[in-house]
């Protein structure tokens, strides 16, 4: 017999037979459909949003880097005005010690301070 | 650039009401236990859906079998690990046969192009009976490449990507199998 005809015969008759299929494994087989369905990976809002023609870094599958990336410019962005606060309170704090050095108007007690030579001495042996 | 369409969840829905019958009887054949079979597709169905929901309709059917396959052949590895007598015992065991009640296949629904009267409609359900016994016999590869081939309709580059193999193979595989089958049920009485 023809092998393409006895495989078609073949199947007919299994097709058949899935009406026999009892009435509590297809509803397991139904419950398990929709289980699945439920869990469907899916790409959709960033296909969504392409068709609005504006597909970008902020939408779609990266939107779960996205609070990532906030958390971390936000922490970089805390660093850079901390660093800048505290550059602006040095240089502040040398500016008045420069100019109460160039005025003469130095505290008595900034000639009782040995770290006030010793930053003097430093200070010239720079230049 | 033209992108392949992904697919909805209405398309995986209708894929999966479209093969789940048939990947039941598909894991029956191979497991031989209702419960175990039920579970294989569960199971199936949850990692084309979780791993493979995103990708377009047309790869499910390929993506569906080989998951369906791995799955099949892990509950082979679970179940030999646990308890070798389970296996043997089920070979011998009826397969549901008490179970069987002609009144029930003719029962059946008519509007379809089967059999009319009572006696080719109980010729039938004993072919299939039949044939049920004899695809079960079969070698697993075999029983995978004409299952895939013929009942899934899948060509043979489809099911040589879902098997693993080559399609040189798949056509080896499929002709066995249908001789195999043709020869087993001829020499039962049955002429397809």
């Amino acid at each position: 017999m023809n092998e393409e005809r006895c495989a078609y015969r073949i199947r007919q008759t299994l097709n058949h037979g899935l009406k026999d299929i009892p009435p509590a494994a297809a509803r397991r087989l139904e419950a398990a459909r929709h289980l699945a369905i439920a869990r469907q990976k899916q790409a959709a809002p960033q296909e969504a949003l392409a068709v609005a023609g504006a597909p970008s870094f902020w939408s779609g599958h990266h939107a779960p880097y996205l609070k990532q990336f906030l958390a971390a410019l936000a922490l970089l962005l805390g660093m850079w005005i901390s660093f800048y606060w505290h550059s602006v309170q040095y240089i502040n704090e040398l500016e008045q010690v420069d100019s109460a050095l160039l005025t003469d108007e130095l505290p008595p007690d900034a000639f009782l301070d040995n770290d006030f030579f010793e930053w003097l001495k430093d200070d010239s042996s720079e230049e | 650039m033209e992108e392949t369409p992904l697919s909805s969840p209405q398309q995986l829905a209708s894929f999966l009401e479209s093969v789940e019958r048939r990947a039941f009887k598909q894991a029956i054949y191979a497991v031989r236990d209702e419960e175990a079979a039920l579970d294989i597709i569960q199971d199936s169905m949850l990692k084309l859906a979780e791993k493979y929901g995103d990708r377009p309709e047309e790869e499910y059917p390929m993506l569906f079998q080989r998951i369906l396959q791995n799955t099949i052949r892990d509950y082979y590895r679970r179940t030999k690990v646990r308890s070798m007598w389970t296996t043997l015992l089920s070979a011998f065991s009826p397969d549901d046969d008490d179970d069987y009640d002609p009144l029930e296949t003719l029962a059946a629904d008519e509007d379809d192009a089967g059999p009319r009267t009572p006696e080719s409609k109980l010729q039938q359900a004993q072919t299939l009976n039949l044939i049920d016994d004899e695809i079960k016999k079969l070698p697993a590869r075999q029983r995978e490449a004409f299952l895939m081939r013929y009942w899934e309709d899948m060509d043979v580059a489809e099911t040589a990507a879902a098997m693993g193999c080559s399609e040189g193979s798949v056509k080896t595989h499929c002709s066995r199998a249908t001789h195999a089958l043709a020869a087993a049920l001829s020499a039962r009485g049955i002429k397809l």
